[in-house]
């Protein structure tokens, strides 16, 4: 089978998601133009602007929408098609930017709920629940209303959502908007570990997120990818090249600033 | 399933809604005055009335509470991820729908057992008519399963009302509207059967499964509308439309009759009947418990009658075949299962009163107070019977004064002649003097 250089990661090879050429329109709008990119194992991270079409890009992942052009291949197969998208979905692990829930469920309802919703077979879903609960810290609180919960707390249960399947791709949206600086340290470690056991994409426009968390790094920008490679190297495109958050602050705002004149350099693979 | 429906039914609204509906409809059957209750003692009309109220009041309000729990996506905003899930959108539809469901044949079973505990303890029998409240219950969930899709398709706060007006008003227009054939898909039994109809059950039958079969169509429709959800399997969804078609098409298919939903009793063995003198009378076994009142009033009807020649000697209650009897035969109704003597006595004795022939235009008459004149009879009748009768003003009420304050047997021979011009069609004979 031939291999597709997507975006530095090699499509039928080591990729878990593969998104070729897609192009996303909305009626005269278009949110995605033209875009190819790779996601391997590990955590991957989708940094841009509020409407660089970063969501987009997930709905394309989670197969909640098709391209207008191009393909989508996931976890090995096309993404198309009710029967293989159902399969798909239950492979497949999902954190909405704007994650809502039902304030009247306890924790460990709502999560059983997410597990029946992704398919879990009935016979595991009571383990699968207490695992997910286990790997957020939110297994004291499992009987807690979810309307009792921080914003902290909601967040963690929602990756326990995301993951109670044991999906092989995890996409989070936003995952740390709204978290304080304690929290969000906590959040990372634990899509630390989730990319440990799963490939994650992770949606953020917080370049210190991408700097402790993520492997590699996507820069979408109007829609196209502008840069795609390591954190490594989106912090070499300026400065010292110090992996920090300033440094993929400061490579960020090197492409972003190509946006409004100066063309960036090709960047990254 | 079993355990994320039970979340279901405890977090969602149908669990606070239906314990409400359910104290409600309680308290409308253990507030009904038994002794003027048209149905306490009558196992269909007992059934009818469970149905009557679940499906006009509970399912129209459960049914708005189906639309508001269905929009609970779009307010809690949790549609970005239940709708990419492996789970398809038939079967999300189908937890919310049953966990609705469930609480509302909860409360459903409640009214059902008060009131068959009502009619139990009016009855000889224990004898439950399940037509009606099947089809109620199946009613129920095509109510409910509205409210879902509604709720899903146009999560509005407006809908959940909206769906509830729907539900009560399509009630209304189908009562309003018999021949409109509303009523067979949207079935709400509103009738009184007494002793002499029984249920159709086919019909019944035919219009439960169209309720249940478009239940399940009607729950597919959000997954087939809305993208990014997981559509039905073909093979599941296309037989339970095609049931629900062929329900429908066979719903049309069937004759009107001049009662919707029941069919006439056959006529038993040996009905129940009480003899006293020369009267006797006859109800349907269904008012078997009746027995021993009708002999009261059997007796008192004899009494009145005396040796009085004319009058209807043999009475049945409604529809009740008289079959091969000597003499002339009257008809009486039984208007509530537990009717009292008194009241048993007077529609006796108004059913012993002789008829004109039919196409008998009976005319008034100066001593009736220009009534017709057979009402004078019975007035007559009745006033020697010390039994209540319609008074039509002085005039008529002198004339009454006039025929029993005679002697005895000048009153008797009024009567007679009275009885015989009524069955000959011909005026009343002059009042005593």
């Amino acid at each position: 089978m031939g291999q597709v250089d997507v975006g530095g990661v090699l499509a039928g090879g080591d990729a878990v998601a593969v998104v070729e050429g897609a192009t996303v329109r909305y009626r005269t709008v278009v949110a995605l133009d033209r875009v190819s990119l790779g996601f391997p194992a590990g955590v991957t991270a989708l940094l841009g602007p509020n409407g660089a079409g970063k969501s987009t890009l997930l709905s394309l992942l989670s197969t909640a929408r098709t391209p207008n052009e191009g393909s989508v291949t996931l976890l090995g197969q096309q993404a198309g098609g009710r029967a293989r998208v159902r399969r798909l979905r239950e492979r497949i692990g999902v954190l909405p930017q704007s994650f809502g829930y039902h304030p009247r469920f306890t924790v460990e309802e709502f999560v059983t709920y997410a597990a029946w919703l992704r398919n879990v077979p009935a016979g595991d879903r009571a383990r699968r629940v207490a695992d997910a609960l286990a790997l957020v810290d939110m297994t004291a609180y499992r009987d807690r209303r979810m309307r009792e919960l921080s914003g902290g707390m909601l967040r963690r249960v929602g990756i326990a959502q995301a993951v109670v399947n044991q999906p092989e791709l995890v996409l989070l949206d936003e995952p740390t908007v709204g978290l304080d600086p304690a929290q969000r340290v906590g959040f990372r470690e634990l899509i630390e570990r989730l990319g440990e056991r799963s490939a994650v994409v992770l949606s953020t426009h917080l370049a210190e997120d991408v700097a402790h968390v993520c492997d590699r790094v996507s820069v979408l920008l109007a829609g196209r990818v502008r840069f795609t490679g390591t954190v490594g190297e989106l912090c070499a495109l300026v400065g010292d090249g110090k992996v920090d958050g300033g440094g993929v602050e400061a490579g960020y705002l090197h492409l972003a600033g190509g946006t409004d004149g100066a063309e960036p350099g090709e960047a990254g693979r | 399933m079993i355990r994320v429906l039970w979340s279901e039914m405890r977090r969602g609204e149908a669990g606070r809604v239906a314990p409400l509906m359910a104290l409600i409809g309680a308290l409308y059957l253990l507030l009904e005055d038994r002794a003027e209750s048209d149905w306490i003692g009558w196992w269909a009309d007992t059934s009818i009335v469970v149905q009557l109220f679940g499906v006009i009041v509970m399912g129209s309000v459960l049914a708005a509470t189906a639309c508001w729990t269905a929009s609970r996506g779009q307010r809690d905003r949790t549609r970005p991820w239940t709708d990419t899930a492996a789970r398809g959108g038939w079967s999300q539809a189908l937890l919310l729908w049953a966990s609705v469901w469930l609480w509302t044949l909860l409360a459903y079973v409640l009214h059902v057992v008060i009131a068959f505990g009502r009619t139990a303890g009016v009855s000889d029998e224990f004898a439950p008519v399940w037509e009606p409240l099947l089809l109620g219950a199946a009613m129920l969930a095509l109510q409910i399963a509205v409210g879902v899709v509604v709720g899903t398709l146009l999560p509005s706060r407006l809908m959940a009302p909206a769906v509830g007006a729907f539900w009560y008003a399509l009630f209304v227009a189908a009562a309003f509207a018999p021949g409109s054939g509303i009523g067979r898909f949207a079935p709400a039994v509103d009738e009184h059967w007494a002793g002499s109809l029984v249920p159709d059950t086919a019909l019944m039958l035919t219009s439960a499964t169209w309720c249940l079969a478009a239940t399940g169509a009607v729950l597919a429709v959000p997954a087939l509308a809305r993208r990014p959800v997981v559509s039905p399997r073909r093979w599941g969804v296309i037989p339970v439309a095609v049931v629900a078609l062929g329900a429908a098409a066979a719903l049309v298919a069937l004759p009107e009759k001049a009662t919707p939903w029941a069919a006439a009793a056959l006529q038993p063995d040996d009905p129940p009947c009480a003899t006293t003198g020369r009267t006797t009378a006859c109800l349907w076994p269904a008012n078997r418990h009746l027995l021993p009142r009708l002999e009261r009033a059997v007796a008192d009807v004899d009494a009145a009658l005396g040796p009085l020649e004319g009058f209807n000697r043999r009475l049945n209650e409604q529809w009740l075949d008289p079959g091969r009897v000597a003499g002339e035969s009257g008809e009486f109704a039984v208007m509530t299962p537990d009717v009292g003597v008194r009241r048993l006595s007077r529609d006796l004795l108004a059913a012993a009163m002789p008829r004109p022939p039919e196409g008998c235009e009976r005319e008034g008459s100066k001593a009736a107070g220009g009534l017709p004149d057979d009402f004078l009879l019975v007035a007559v009748v009745h006033h020697r019977a010390e039994a209540p009768y319609d008074y039509y003003g002085e005039e008529f009420a002198a004339a009454v004064e006039k025929v029993v304050t005679a002697p005895r047997a000048e009153q008797d021979a009024w009567i007679g002649k009275a009885v015989e011009s009524v069955r000959g069609c011909r005026p009343l004979p002059g009042l005593p003097r």
